[in-house]
């Protein structure tokens, strides 16, 4: 007894031909997507709960103006490395490196060729050859901008992470609410962020359907398709999903008045961090208009 | 799209804040006015909606992925004011939870995203769709080319945007202090983008989402878009005041003085002498608040620029309103009898 394939099962009759239906890469990603969106969302926040949100919120927005209106790249980058280093601290350095990653690693694609004499003309650093009977290569100024953009760009989402891995949804509304921002919107806003998993979740119930239910993929018209009725779906389900919630809100008693929660009292050593924080990015800024 | 902070120097994130705060407040009154009770529920839904929009990968043609902005759809269907305040709520959560635009730059990527591109769309849509039936071919078409030229419009100004920064903030020896790339790099840069990629996925997404509302019967018609529009001078005067603020500081790189606006001394300059009238009425008035749209001083030539800019441009949209307001009361006026 032998153990070989017959021939009709080892070479196939006729030869398979490339087929239009592909596999629905779009599905699984923007399944990824909206796992890894639904997981941020029930992340509950790291250390430093305790500090005021309104004290953490204005100090973060202080600190961002501080780092937009810095030009020194010495100082941008001191600056940088203090921001990523709280982050850290705060246990929040795997949140930033997934947020800031991808976006710095685009960002330093998009501005490598302004080093360049080409886009940056200036004193040409580190040659690279010629083009078109020039000298072409890096130049200070082009090296420097780059530089100013990168690190600005890293030390803002250090602050921003910090900030909102510190800080949950509800508070950081409130705290924003406290500042001015109007109450219509931030109520909005709290209410969005509350609904949002729950529609995510409906949405990814649906694209897991379609996925079981098309193994052998789909064309791309199949699938634009698909795409816009899911679009047309959401929107159907969110209306439904509104109409259940004011329901439950009339029922609540809710008359379509605007209440703000009673806000808590800031502690001094909440205003000291906060201070102390500010304090430091205005010395920055200062030894930085100093050095200019 | 989403601009990140670094790439904008404050004084320009700060002209985008003056313009997107305005703008939500105006569309949050409109929308309350619009749906009463309901209208904190179904914006805190389209918001929820709206972001997750943005997450959904699309196929297009060339092979690829894109994704789009929703903001089209949300305007055709439920109004541009409600697609302000959507988008505008999703664009934070962007910002403060995934780091996707920035946080000083938000006021910036709401006007490119929450502000211009609904208009622009409601515009669009209302110019192609006329007064056909709601579900026909020519209002699917019409939701396409709102939804791929809104995107267009949007790409623009972001192009625009980013390419004024390096001829107004750099320092001494050249250095750009913020987005490197001037007018001639960003336009092309964001057009391409958008008119093969991003603007294929917003009219698909657009269209075919609208399809999908219109077979199953899902349209508020009672409300058409075109209404909306209308009854809210306040928002599109907010639009025109949008697109003029961010255009001003173009006049900044402009060279010499505008043909017809010489004054006395450059018609010496021209004509070795100044005309006897020019000569006797350019001498009445000289007390201008901020003559050549400047302190008197002469310092800080780019903020007196922008405040010029700004009040001019409020001072056209406060006389715009208050026109629409006018027409818009006679109307009811005239209808009421």
């Amino acid at each position: 007894m032998t153990a070989a394939l017959p021939d009709w099962l080892a070479t196939p009759a006729t030869p398979a031909t490339s087929s239009p239906r592909r596999p629905h890469r779009f599905l699984r990603r923007t399944i990824n997507q909206l796992e890894r969106l639904l997981a941020t969302l029930s992340e509950p926040p790291t250390r430093f709960t305790e500090v005021d949100p309104r004290v953490k919120l204005v100090t973060a927005l202080a600190v961002l103006v501080v780092l937009a209106l810095m030009q020194d790249p010495l100082l941008l980058t001191v600056a940088g490395l203090l921001a990523c280093t709280g982050t850290v601290a705060a246990g929040a350095g795997r949140a930033l490196v997934g947020i800031a990653g991808p976006i710095v690693a685009m960002t330093a694609i998009v501005l490598l060729p302004a080093t360049t004499s080409i886009v940056r003309p200036g004193t040409i650093v580190l040659p690279l050859g010629d083009w078109a009977g020039q000298p072409v290569g890096l130049t200070s100024v082009g090296i420097t901008g780059a530089w100013l953009v990168l690190t600005r760009l890293i030390a803002s989402l250090a602050v921003v992470v910090l900030l909102t891995r510190t800080t949950s949804w509800l508070r950081l509304t409130a705290a924003l609410r406290a500042i001015g921002a109007p109450a219509a919107f931030v109520l909005i806003a709290t209410m969005a962020h509350r609904y949002l998993w729950v529609l995510g979740r409906g949405v990814v119930d649906l694209l897991l359907a379609r996925r079981a239910r098309s193994i052998g993929g789909a064309t791309g018209r199949e699938d634009r398709a698909f795409v816009g009725g899911s679009v047309g779906a959401l929107y159907v389900r969110s209306n439904e999903l509104a109409d259940q919630v004011h329901q439950a809100m009339v029922a609540r008693g809710f008359t379509g008045r605007l209440a703000d929660p009673t806000p808590r009292r800031i502690r001094w050593v909440d205003l000291a961090i906060g201070g102390a924080i500010i304090v430091a990015a205005l010395g920055l800024l200062w030894g930085d208009i100093g050095v200019r | 799209m989403h601009v990140p902070d670094g790439y904008l120097s404050p004084e320009t994130c700060a002209v985008g804040l003056a313009i997107a705060i305005p703008a939500i407040a105006v569309a949050s009154r409109q929308v309350m006015r619009q749906v009463k009770g309901r209208a904190v529920p179904k914006l805190a839904m389209l918001s929820a909606f709206s972001f997750l929009i943005m997450m959904f990968n699309l196929p297009i043609p060339d092979g690829t992925t894109a994704h789009a902005v929703g903001s089209a759809l949300i305007a055709i269907v439920m109004g541009p004011a409600a697609a302000v305040i959507a988008t505008a709520v999703a664009l934070l959560f962007q910002a403060l939870i995934f780091g996707d635009g920035g946080v000083l730059a938000y006021g910036v990527n709401v006007v490119n995203m929450a502000i211009i591109m609904p208009l622009v769309a409601t515009v669009v849509n209302r110019w192609i769709a006329g007064r056909s039936e709601p579900g026909s071919v020519r209002r699917v078409a019409a939701a396409a080319v709102a939804g791929y030229t809104s995107i267009l419009a949007a790409s623009v100004a972001v192009g625009v945007e980013l390419g004024i920064q390096p001829a107004l903030f750099h320092t001494a020896d050249g250095t750009a202090l913020y987005n490197p790339y001037g007018l001639a790099a960003t336009l092309p840069a964001m057009l391409f983008a958008h008119l093969l990629i991003a603007g294929p996925a917003e009219a698909i997404i657009t269209s075919a989402g609208y399809s999908f509302l219109a077979r199953t019967g899902q349209l508020d018609e009672a409300a058409p878009a075109s209404h909306k529009l209308r009854s809210n001078p306040g928002l599109v005067s907010l639009g025109v005041l949008a697109v003029l603020a961010l255009l001003t500081p173009l006049g900044l790189i402009a060279q010499g003085t505008a043909f017809g606006e010489w004054g006395p001394e450059e018609l010496v300059d021209q004509l070795g002498a100044i005309p006897a009238g020019l000569a006797q009425w350019s001498s009445v008035w000289t007390h201008s608040i901020l003559p050549d749209y400047g302190f008197t001083s002469g310092e800080a030539p780019l903020a007196a620029y922008w405040i010029s800019a700004l009040i001019g441009s409020l001072i056209v949209a406060g006389f715009t309103y208050g026109a629409l307001w006018l027409a818009n009361r006679r109307q009811s006026v005239g209808a009421s009898a």
